[in-house]
């Protein structure tokens, strides 16, 4: 399956030319950019990401840990004598709790949804980076086009391409 | 297209203030509370007026922080260099004319205590020269006298209101300057005296919140006091905000306010409510965990007489927001944000309410006609005056530099 890699050297030039493409039936497979494209995900058609619904289970899952894990240390297993607190059962302690439980939440979140996003791009350090140009982590912006997902014959595409501004074209 | 203060707006803000007085006023009349547990020190009973003026008060200070925290948002944008609020600038600048006005109640209440109207200030009616071992003698008290010295009190008390209420007057003159004249000198003016705004509120808002609201409590101490109001305070004015320009929307009018502008002030709505939350937990677990007995009174008034009321408080402005605007969509759904914004509204003024009533009142505090007949009649009179001074001038400010980029901010 062939592939067609536009380069372009401005990230408006890119979402317009991605704008007429996309009117004219042509779909757009991917872009590569060193930063986030300010609205180019409905252009494009990226799915709303599930990301959120990822990070609610960590949080859920980091919550019930601190709650479990301060239930069996400082009540059940031990009750400890803080400063006279009552410890003998849970609700009497929960404020005490609440700043740990927090933090163990904000904890799982932010490295699961961390890992899961670097899982998600195959980015976990070690994989080599699946990337057609590595000018695209400096200040190159490359849109990724299947042929025979175009709608139209190669020269047309390569032409329009083109005309959209982009600076070179290449082929895989 | 430029807001028109109709008739019927004004019927219905005047009729909300009227039949607020006429609760209010029935409720005087027909309070058959006995107040007799409200004796002061002077063996005088201030119970029946002690229970208006509280409520007057309250309601003051509510309104006032709803001007003074849009003032502080107003600074707070310049000073952060913010394009997407100015669409807004003139619903927010409308918010100010109130202050002056609430500013002067509350300065003529707080007086009026001094002169012996009321018993809210227990500390105005102390006499500071009594010495350790004398009768009447009140270490804490004696310990606060140089804060609650009237020579001290008075003047940092119109210093700050002074100096919020010159500001709100400045930035409503700029603002029709800028107009007339363009260019961006106004605009790096207002900038520079925003920065210095900023440092005046830091000290003023939390000096503020211990003069008028934590003194009540007048043995009572808490460093994060002064937050957890400003906390509070910023949310009401973003409440109200979004409340008007929701209303100004459905006039159709704000059109340059697309959906992306309405989600960002829902944005500030979910967020504020969530430091509020923040602060009241903070203060609550640390003065919970050290057990401080100077501290933990506010708390043991509040707990163990209004129990109920004061944890519905605290879950409803938590939980509410939490629950309604969590979703990204939702916080762009006029309907919704209408229906959470009502409610968090009400129950932030009884949040303000409850931290003025059972320091002066004791247990014989309630929402009762008098409460809310006073909260309709501000609320009427408050919002006349920010509808007339949002139709006596454009609705879009016309020469603001980030105008145009305000305009077109996308959200997805």
């Amino acid at each position: 399956m062939s592939k067609i890699y536009a380069m372009y050297d401005d990230d408006a030039t890119l979402l317009h030319g991605a704008e007429k493409l996309v009117s004219k039936g042509v779909r757009i497979k991917e872009v590569f950019s060193p930063f986030p494209i300010h609205g180019i995900d409905p252009v494009i058609g990226v799915r709303k990401t599930r990301l959120a619904i990822c990070a609610f289970i960590y949080g859920l899952t980091g919550m019930s840990l601190a709650i479990i894990g301060m239930y069996y240390f400082m009540i059940y297993d031990w009750p400890m004598n803080i400063g006279g607190k009552p410890n003998y059962y849970m609700y009497q302690n929960i404020p005490a709790f609440i700043p740990i439980t927090f933090e163990v939440t904000v904890l799982c979140t932010a490295h699961g949804m961390a890992i899961t996003y670097l899982l998600r791009n195959k980015t976990l350090p070690g994989i080599s980076a699946k990337n057609p140009d590595p000018r695209t982590t400096d200040d190159k912006f490359v849109m990724e086009i299947n042929v025979n997902e175009a709608g139209m014959e190669e020269e047309v595409l390569i032409n329009e391409l083109k005309d959209s501004g982009a600076i070179e074209i290449n082929k895989a | 297209m430029d807001y028109v203060f109709s008739k019927k707006s004004k019927n219905i803000t005047t009729r909300v203030a009227l039949a607020g007085l006429i609760i209010f006023v029935l409720g005087i009349i027909f309070d058959g509370n006995d107040y007799s547990s409200l004796v002061a020190d002077d063996g005088h009973n201030y119970g029946f007026s002690q229970r208006i003026w509280v409520a007057l008060l309250s309601n003051g200070i509510f309104f006032f922080f709803i001007s003074l925290s849009v003032l502080f948002f107003i600074a707070l944008q310049y000073a952060a260099e913010v394009s997407w609020s100015v669409v807004f600038k003139r619903v927010y600048e409308s918010m100010l004319s109130a202050l002056p006005l609430m500013a002067a109640i509350i300065f003529i209440i707080i007086v009026i205590g001094q002169f012996g109207g009321h018993h809210i200030y227990h500390w105005q009616h102390y006499d500071m020269s009594l010495e350790e071992g004398m009768s009447g003698y009140d270490h804490l008290l004696d310990h606060k006298s140089f804060f609650f010295n009237p020579l001290f009190y008075y003047p940092v008390l119109l210093l700050f209101m002074g100096a919020f209420v010159l500001y709100s007057w400045y930035y409503r003159k700029q603002s029709l300057l800028e107009d007339q004249e363009g260019g961006t000198r106004i605009h790096f003016k207002n900038f520079a005296m925003s920065a210095l705004f900023l440092v005046i509120f830091g000290y003023g808002s939390s000096v503020i919140a211990w003069q008028l609201i934590m003194s009540v409590d007048a043995h009572w101490f808490s460093t994060l006091f002064g937050w957890y109001v400003f906390a509070g305070m910023w949310l009401e004015g973003m409440v109200y905000a979004l409340m008007l320009i929701i209303y100004l929307k459905g006039k159709g009018l704000l059109k340059e306010a697309k959906g992306g502008h309405i989600h960002d002030m829902g944005k500030w709505v979910f967020a504020l409510s969530f430091l509020w939350t923040y602060m009241f937990f903070c203060q609550f677990m640390l003065i919970w965990y050290a057990d401080i007995p100077e501290e933990v009174t506010y708390f043991q008034a509040r707990i163990n007489d209004y129990s109920v009321i004061y944890w519905i408080i605290f879950f409803v402005n938590f939980a509410i927001p939490m629950l309604f605007l969590m979703d990204a969509d939702a916080k762009k759904k006029k309907g919704l944000l209408v229906m959470v914004g009502c409610i968090i509204f009400f129950f932030h003024w009884l949040d303000v309410f409850i931290m003025i009533s059972p320091g002066a009142m004791k247990t014989e505090a309630g929402v009762g006609f008098i409460e809310i007949g006073s909260f309709l009649l501000f609320l009427g009179v408050f919002t006349y005056i920010v509808l007339r001074s949002l139709a006596s001038r454009p609705l879009l400010v016309k020469n603001h530099p980030y105008l145009e980029e305000g305009k077109h901010i996308h959200h997805h």
